[in-house]
């Protein structure tokens, strides 16, 4: 038997990437797991529960780890927040990395108080509005290597004196000889709305009225445009988004836009860990809060899963990945696309007449209409529309797929390049009535799209000439 | 999705996709990048547009345009122009659909479209030249400023380009799947999110993200064939979905999500509005 390497080459935080999920209750959500049946591959996902760590909040210890047996999604009304966590691993080979534990750092002469934990997040949502660097609510606490739950208090210059919003709580947990890992865990904010101060604000609680700079000043009651009718900074979008005064919203009711000075609590920044040692090694990740998704037990066909991996390992796939696995992603992109049309009603969304009657949701062919001055009519035949009919043609493209992906499949792609094709058939091409960054048709990576061009191509050419797929 | 905790002890530090999707103990699915969505327009969880505005060394560019906003100072007279091509692909294309008879498709032009060109989303239109970071690429601007998008060949027509080296900057710190600091700073991928982002629960509908934020909720098939259900946004469950208009007071309004999103919007397991405590596995009888 040989020894394993303990020297550590090198560190990275895994996942490069996690996400809290705001939420006013004081327990995070329990950990739990999200399968498909492979026995009814379009049906409704199923939950079972996973390990989940119980952290106490005066040590910043694991007390316990235990599978729930319940999903508990709120306490007394409050929703709980998506707390992640962060481990460190160390590489200790050119061909091997592991967890970091307080065992491997003995083996290097270091301790756990020689983890030192860096924390910079950041809401800029209002800087990117104004351009005032007044408006910009940064949070780093000093680095630390202790096990205390640091808040991310982000302040603003133009905020009132001593006030701040809380941009959530980061905490190196301590480790133990039970749970010698070493981690970080990042909880989220409440999901609080900040505003002017000096208001009575109805939706602004008391103690968020913290916005100083007087109506007209700064965020509260800002107009974008100049007065030579220019915009002063450019607009996120077409239209502006944020919240503000009625009537709402901006492309409905083309008029004086006026913010109503609104921040909230997400943010998003770097965590840097350092192990001082000679060298000192460091890594870095990313960490973002935002709003739950609030299906529990769909996907989306395109994730940022999706397109991180395309910017990690280029717009096409391996030509030698095994048919099987290659299969296996177009299944999935499949599922999740089913999993969302699933929940649109495809023809308000198509915009069908509804009872005889003009239909005006907000939907992608009326926004073709107002956008690019396209003759107003829905994308897709209104008689393909019914929702059963969708849900009948998804069923049997996965089950064409499951067979095989016929080389006809990847022309019903929107290729990138086709975005802006709102001819009948452009518009009808997958995925549908969706939108993409662009705010027109959704497409999917360059990357996905290539796993059905493999696929169909080598279901056609496999050089066995074996069956491809059992 | 990452559907398991199947978490491995050891990894290759050279597979940067395995480290990309790795679970942590603990770490329920909302917490990873298989629950988000990634047509960011601007997005939920990241405003992703806003990860590629520096990539080209020297500009940084609008998230959704392909107008230079700001740059280094050698490179100062790119300010106000407009990129047109990568490394010869272009990052623009055109706006096309059916005449006003529906008889003949021609370019759609429009107040948005003035010329009747868009602007390709960065992710997929960067993807190749992110195989050659460090290295110069050719990039084509229009060789004045330019306030209106045009089509790349209208502009070789106008003799209105001009090419530039750029440097491709680093996206991931080197070797590793983690997005470079010094090309994607903090607070910079949710800066272009709504603020708050309540009200963008009710500024955008569901064909931005219908799995996270859903439009259609509860449905059921009537013995004739009709499907019944809610609109996610309306306030009381019916079985009679309402057509989403802003001023009508059976849906949520923005002033009820600033004041109590937490109990407004409600969690969908199943195709329904869940319960605050789901007894796991779920379903009882199949997980």
């Amino acid at each position: 038997m040989t020894s394993q390497p303990t020297t550590i080459l090198g560190l990275r935080i895994l996942p490069p990437i996690a996400f809290g999920r705001l939420g006013s209750s004081d327990t995070p959500m329990d950990n739990y797991s999200v399968q498909h049946d492979p026995n009814d591959p379009l049906g409704y996902r199923h939950l079972a529960g996973e390990e989940t760590f119980l952290v106490d909040p005066a040590s910043g210890h694991i007390v316990r780890s235990y599978v729930p047996d319940t999903l508990r999604l709120r306490d007394g009304g409050k929703i709980r927040p998506v707390s992640p966590f962060l481990e460190v691993w160390a590489i200790t080979a050119t061909d091997r990395m592991e967890p970091l534990t307080t065992s491997l750092l003995a083996a290097n002469g270091l301790t756990a108080q020689s983890v030192v934990w860096t924390v910079q997040v950041k809401n800029s949502k209002v800087i990117r509005r104004t351009a005032d660097p007044k408006d910009d609510v940064p949070a780093a606490p000093k680095p630390f290597n202790d096990h205390g739950n640091y808040e991310l208090r982000g302040a603003a210059a133009n905020f009132t004196p001593n006030s701040a919003i809380s941009l959530g709580w980061v905490r190196y947990i301590r480790p133990t000889a039970e749970f010698p890992q070493i981690r970080l865990r990042f909880t989220p904010g409440k999901g609080g709305v900040y505003g002017p101060a000096g208001q009575n604000d109805p939706s602004v609680p008391p103690a968020n009225r913290i916005y100083a700079p007087a109506k007209g000043v700064g965020w509260y009651g800002w107009r974008n445009i100049d007065a030579n009718g220019k915009q002063k900074t450019p607009e996120t979008l077409g239209p502006t988004l944020y919240a503000i005064e009625e009537p709402a919203p901006v492309w409905i009711n083309q008029g004086d836009i006026v913010s109503r000075g609104y921040l909230d609590d997400t943010c998003d920044g770097i965590v840097t860990v350092s192990v001082t040692g000679k060298p000192t090694l460091t890594a870095t990740a990313r960490i973002a809060s935002a709003p739950h998704n609030f299906v529990l037990d769909a996907g989306f066909p395109r994730t940022l899963a999706d397109d991180l991996e395309q910017a990690l390992l280029g717009p096409t796939v391996d030509p030698n990945e095994p048919h099987e696995v290659t299969m296996q992603r177009t299944e999935e992109i499949m599922r999740r696309a089913f999993e969302t049309v699933r929940f649109m009603n495809v023809p308000v969304l198509n915009n069908n007449l509804v009872k005889g009657r003009p239909n005006l949701a907000d939907n992608m062919p009326v926004n073709d209409a107002i956008d690019a001055r396209r003759p107003s009519e829905p994308a897709v035949a209104t008689e393909n529309t019914d929702t059963l009919a969708v849900t009948r043609l998804h069923q049997q493209v996965l089950t064409t797929m499951r067979a095989s992906v016929p080389s006809w499949f990847v022309r019903l792609l929107r290729q990138p390049e086709e975005i802006g094709d709102l001819t009948p058939l452009g518009r009808r091409k997958m995925p549908a009535l969706m939108s993409g960054a662009e705010g027109r048709y959704m497409t999917l990576t360059r990357r996905q799209i290539s796993f059905f061009r493999k696929a169909a191509e080598s279901a056609l050419f496999r050089p066995d000439g074996s069956k491809d797929v059992k | 999705m990452s559907d398991q905790n199947k978490r491995p002890t050891i990894l290759d530090p050279r597979n940067l996709s395995a480290q990309l999707h790795y679970r942590p103990a603990g770490n329920p699915p909302p917490a990873t990048l298989d629950t988000t969505i990634g047509n960011t327009c601007p997005g939920l969880e990241f405003d992703f547009r806003a990860a590629w505005r520096t990539l080209l060394g020297g500009v940084t560019l609008l998230e959704h345009d392909n107008l230079v906003i700001a740059t280094e100072p050698a490179f100062a007279a790119l300010k106000g122009r407009r990129l047109l091509r990568v490394d010869g692909k272009p990052v623009i294309t055109k706006v096309i659909g059916p005449s006003t008879d529906l008889t003949t498709t021609e370019l759609l032009t429009s107040e948005d479209y003035p010329h009747g060109v868009v602007t390709m989303e960065w992710s997929n239109g960067f993807a190749n030249v992110l195989r050659k970071v460090g290295q110069s690429v050719a990039c084509d601007f229009t060789a004045r400023p330019q306030e209106e998008r045009i089509s790349y060949e209208q502009a070789v027509k106008d003799r209105n380009v001009q090419a530039f080296q750029l440097q491709i900057r680093p996206f991931f710190t080197a070797n590793t799947a983690a997005i470079e600091p010094a090309t994607v700073p903090a607070g910079v991928m949710t800066q272009g999110l709504c603020s708050p982002w309540q009200n963008d629960y009710r500024e955008c509908v569901c064909y931005y993200w219908a799995s996270s934020r859903p439009d259609f909720v509860n449905a059921e098939v009537t013995p004739t064939g009709e499907v019944r259900g809610d609109n996610w946004m309306q306030k009381e469950r019916t079985g009679t979905y309402v057509i989403d208009n802003y001023e009508d007071t059976r849906m949520i309004t923005y002033d009820d999500l600033f004041q109590n999103w937490e109990e407004a919007l409600k969690f969908q397991l199943a195709g329904r509005d869940a319960p605050d405590a789901i007894p796991l596995p779920f379903p009882k009888d199949k997980a």
